[in-house]
């Protein structure tokens, strides 16, 4: 299990440093690199000052070297905006932006997998096309239209929810969140609802296959054989089955649900990353785009390796390879 | 007062609907079993054996379901119970066992618990009194310490193994008949040799009823005391095992005879029967069998019905074998 | 039974494609989807014939037609059925060529990333061994990241314009493709008659085209029906975020963006009416496209 995880760990390493050096060569390549560190409608005198300073007229081996150490270091360079440290701007937003995809993802799988299994116990009903029909129109709404019209409907003809923004947070087990308070539970529902009807869809679709194609299983007729109820069936032998490899599957959907957070995060106003890098993108504000791509890739790798090991954990059949008969 | 006749089926058809029409995978079965009886049926794949057994328990696949015919378990008519009725009765009073005991258990779940389920399912008691119930099961069909295999998942057991614990799994609420579906094709030669004779000997200790369905004649006639072939959906003979090995009367069950590799004379070509199987959606009209049987006359135009012979033999055949001597 | 539809598998041919025609036409879900398809497709392609106006002839607009209600009236008598925006172009009008946009960029992308893909799939399915391996992987570390991360990334880096989305959209997705193609071809490439190509020393690109490609095609139709709806959907995504499409060639995504401002103040028709088309495009090729694998492919429309 631990050389299984070292040698994963040491893949990631590589994807990262590949990764370094894909994001080094396209901002050198595609635009004058001095435009990651000063604002390009600066003097030209400061321009060049700064070209100098920064070595930029040196090879683009040393350079590279300064930049990885400067990545290393934590130093991903000040955000022409807002004129503070890019990976400190970050760090401060992330908790909103994982706190969305959060509840984004839990109110995809209550919702969801209930659905799915239901549309896979029973394929031919009516209530499965509906749910399937559903589905379809599920990941064919665009999203941010959807949010602007559950807006429209909710904020401002029925009032009832809140327009934009984040609500009031509390502490509870040393983690601040809005989902402990009333307020914050008011301006959480509407983005991460938004946020979750493409998965929610996703996970109907995965799990009524995957449901089918367990019951089909000999193991649920011997179950059936033996006597047990559906419901010890759907707990016991389905429920398992269908699990892991859904798990894994939203492990690694909880990153596209953090990228996807940028839309949702633009039209609700939510106070996290995505809305700091549309912002940085539109704006050209470099030194962050850089850091959030650096930091998504980490993400993607560490959420990727955490999957990996959640399967080996989780199916015996992986867990206690070597002890077979 | 319990009825001698264990289980009682008169007239069993079970249809699959297909585009072209329902297919009868069963047509016309008549079948006795009293108890403590072992019973063979013997078939080619597709000759209906399976659906058979399936049928017996109401575990037929939708849409394929029994269309006509009476079930009667103790006296009891089942043929019309409902799944709530069906699921007190299996694993309680019938239990079935699957060809492949690989497919048969659950991959993710401990094997303890797959047995402790079956007796609870049933029992109102205690989960440490059904692993002990559990733990004298595994000793009775073989498996030694039986603590640590307790906790071990399917995949770290052998296949002999395996088809132990679906053994013993059948046996947990000493039920009066067991259907076991090719328990050993899907075992090596030896281990075949062993579990038949362990499921020899339990069923004589424990009076219980048994079925066995096989296409392997050689394996059948080891252990049933009466033998019922069936063809295309049909029983064609049927009687006492040692009557009909030494002079079958069908020549069916003629060809199955001579086509053991143990009964060809050594040195020479084994036999086949020639030709196939027909197809269920094109059966010929009259005996099933005339296409192939090397004694066919026109009278074989028409379907004959399974006479008796003898108080404990019926052959369905116009000609049958013996009589021509 | 089997030995036909064995042979149909050798000699992808005329046999299959009027199989699969009967088959698309006999059911209602797929009729209603596909004619919702080819009447889109065909407002798209004629939009400059059938919009009542030219919402970016700036000869004709006029902010004194601004903020029209549906079935009002405009300056110059023309109805304006779905409303106007705020500076006066007619909604109906302007639906019909941020369509036009909108699937211009959908299918050139698709089309380049299928090139891509293509070659790449079928090289690593040919020469198998390492370069496989490799191919995959990089196949893999790209697929593992989101369409719309990398896509807002390279449009990041690229800058605006029509042609910057399409290659920003092209190398989304042409991963999947060459995913696709590769596991196709690899499936003929097992099959004995391809070793017995490579002993008569067929030329390398006669073997690939001949016999590696048409087996692919079949899931390429579907995989490319599918991924096209996902690209409308993503350059939808950017361009409403404004890192899309340029203001003067709007899709329907930049539409909806515009109309972004209005809701507050009630005008909900322009976004409502360009959000209605998306979704409703996009339905239908998902539908359209999901009907088609369950006939094509029947033990993978899962």
């Amino acid at each position: 299990m631990l050389a299984f995880i070292l040698r994963r760990v040491m893949q990631s390493v590589v994807v990262l440093f590949v990764m370094s050096l894909i994001v080094f060569s396209m901002i050198n390549l595609v635009g004058d690199p001095v435009d990651m560190l000063v604002n390009p409608e600066s003097l030209p005198e400061e321009i060049d000052r700064v070209r100098r300073d920064f070595g930029l007229d040196q090879p683009a081996y040393v350079q590279y070297w300064k930049f990885l150490t400067g990545a290393l270091s934590g130093d991903l360079g000040n955000s022409f905006i807002f004129g503070r440290p890019a990976l400190a701007l970050m760090a401060e937003r992330f908790p909103a932006t994982l706190e969305l995809a959060t509840s984004a993802l839990i109110i995809a799988v209550m919702v969801g997998l209930p659905l799915g299994i239901y549309a896979g116990l029973r394929p031919n009903g009516w209530g499965t096309r509906i749910i399937m029909g559903g589905s379809v129109l599920g990941i064919s709404v665009p999203t941010f239209w959807l949010g602007l019209m559950m807006i429209i409907v909710f904020s401002v003809i029925l009032g009832w929810l809140p327009v934009s923004g984040r609500g009031e947070t509390a502490v509870f087990l040393g983690i601040e969140s809005s989902l402990f308070t009333l307020d914050g539970l008011k301006h959480l529902i509407l983005p991460a609802t938004n946020l979750a009807l493409f998965k929610i869809a996703m996970v109907i679709r995965l799990t009524r296959a995957g449901t089918e194609e367990v019951m089909a299983q000999d193991y649920i007729k011997f179950a059936r054989a033996k006597g047990l109820s559906s419901k010890r069936i759907v707990r016991a032998h389905l429920l398992p089955n269908i699990l892991i490899p859904i798990i894994t599957v939203l492990g690694i959907e909880f990153g596209t649900l953090i990228a996807f957070a940028t839309v949702t995060e633009s039209i609700f106003a939510w106070p996290g990353l995505g809305k700091l890098v549309i912002d940085a993108i539109v704006n050209l504000d470099r030194p962050i785009v850089v850091a959030y791509l650096l930091f998504v890739v980490a993400l993607f790798l560490v959420l990727n390796l955490v999957v990996d090991i959640i399967y080996a954990v989780l199916d015996p059949r992986v867990r206690l390879q070597g002890e077979g008969g | 007062m319990k009825h001698t006749k264990l289980l009682s089926i008169q007239g069993l058809r079970t249809e699959f609907p297909t585009p072209d029409g329902p297919l009868a995978a069963v047509s016309g079965v008549d079948l006795e079993v009293t108890r403590g009886d072992v019973l063979g049926i013997v078939g080619e794949s597709g000759s209906g054996k399976t659906v058979l057994g399936l049928s017996i328990m109401g575990l037929v696949d939708r849409p394929g379901r029994v269309t006509a015919g009476r079930i009667a378990f103790d006296g009891t008519d089942v043929t019309n119970y409902s799944e709530a009725q069906w699921q007190g009765l299996r694993g309680n009073r019938i239990a079935m066992i699957f060809q492949d005991p690989t497919t048969s258990l659950n991959p993710v779940q401990r094997i303890g618990l797959q047995m402790i389920e079956a007796i609870q399912a049933h029992r109102d008691v205690s989960t440490d009194a059904a692993r002990q119930t559990v733990r004298e099961a595994m000793v009775r069909v073989g498996i030694n310490s039986p603590d640590e295999r307790l906790e071990a998942y399917p995949h770290q057991f052998s296949g002999g193994m395996r088809q132990r614990v679906v053994i013993a799994t059948a046996l947990l609420n000493e039920p009066d008949l067991i259907i076991a579906d090719e328990p050993t094709t899907a075992l090596d030669v030896t281990v075949q040799a062993q579990i038949l004779r362990d499921m020899r000997r339990l069923c004589r200790d424990t009076g219980t009823a048994l079925i066995w369905v096989s296409h392997d004649l050689g394996v059948v006639a080891q252990i049933a005391l009466r033998l019922a072939v069936m063809y295309a959906g049909r029983i064609v003979e049927q009687g006492v095992t040692e009557v009909m090995l030494k002079s079958p009367s069908h020549p069916y069950t003629a060809g199955l005879m001579a086509s053991m590799p143990a009964n060809a004379p050594r040195g020479q070509r084994l036999i086949s029967i020639p030709g196939g199987l027909p197809q269920l959606s094109n059966l010929p009209k009259g005996c099933s069998f005339a296409p192939r049987c090397a004694h066919v006359t026109t009278a074989c135009d028409v379907l004959p019905e399974l006479s008796p012979t003898s108080p404990d033999h019926a052959v369905r055949c116009v000609s049958p074998l013996q009589e021509r001597g | 039974m089997s030995n036909l539809k064995a042979m149909s598998a050798v000699r992808p041919g005329k046999e299959r494609i009027s199989n699969t025609m009967q088959a698309l036409l006999s059911k209602p879900t797929t009729l209603i989807s596909g004619f919702l398809l080819i009447l889109i497709i065909a407002s798209a392609v004629f939009a400059p014939l059938i919009a009542p106006t030219n919402p970016y002839d700036l000869s004709t607009v006029s902010i004194l037609d601004g903020r029209l209600e549906p079935g009002e009236e405009m300056f110059d008598g023309t109805i304006a059925w779905l409303g106007t925006d705020g500076a006066g172009r007619d909604v109906l009008s302007s639906i019909l060529y941020g369509l036009r946009t909108s699937l211009t960029v959908a299918i050139s992308s698709a089309l380049v990333a299928l090139a891509i893909g293509l070659s790449v799939g079928l090289t690593s399915a040919f020469y198998g061994g390492r370069i496989d391996a490799f191919l995959m992987r990089v196949v893999d570390i790209q697929l593992s990241f989101p369409a719309i991360l990398v896509a807002l990334v390279l449009l990041a880096l690229l800058g605006k314009g029509v042609d910057k989305v399409i290659i920003a959209l092209a190398i989304v997705q042409w991963a999947l493709y060459a995913r696709t193609v590769r596991a196709a071809a690899m499936v003929e490439r097992r099959k004995e008659y391809f070793e017995a190509a490579t002993c008569l020393e067929l030329s390398n690109t006669r073997i690939i085209w001949k016999h590696l490609l048409p087996n692919s095609v079949s899931s390429l139709i579907v995989l490319a029906t599918l991924q096209t709806a996902h690209s409308i959907s993503i350059e939808a995504t950017l361009s409403f975020l404004g890192v899309g499409v340029p203001i003067t060639e709007p899709s329907l995504g930049s539409l909806i963006s515009n109309g972004f401002d209005y809701i507050l103040s009630g005008a909900y028709w322009i976004t409502f009416f360009p959000g209605i088309m998306l979704l409703a495009t996009v339905a239908a090729i998902n539908i359209f496209g999901d009907q088609l694998r369950a006939i094509i492919n029947p033990r993978l429309s899962k």
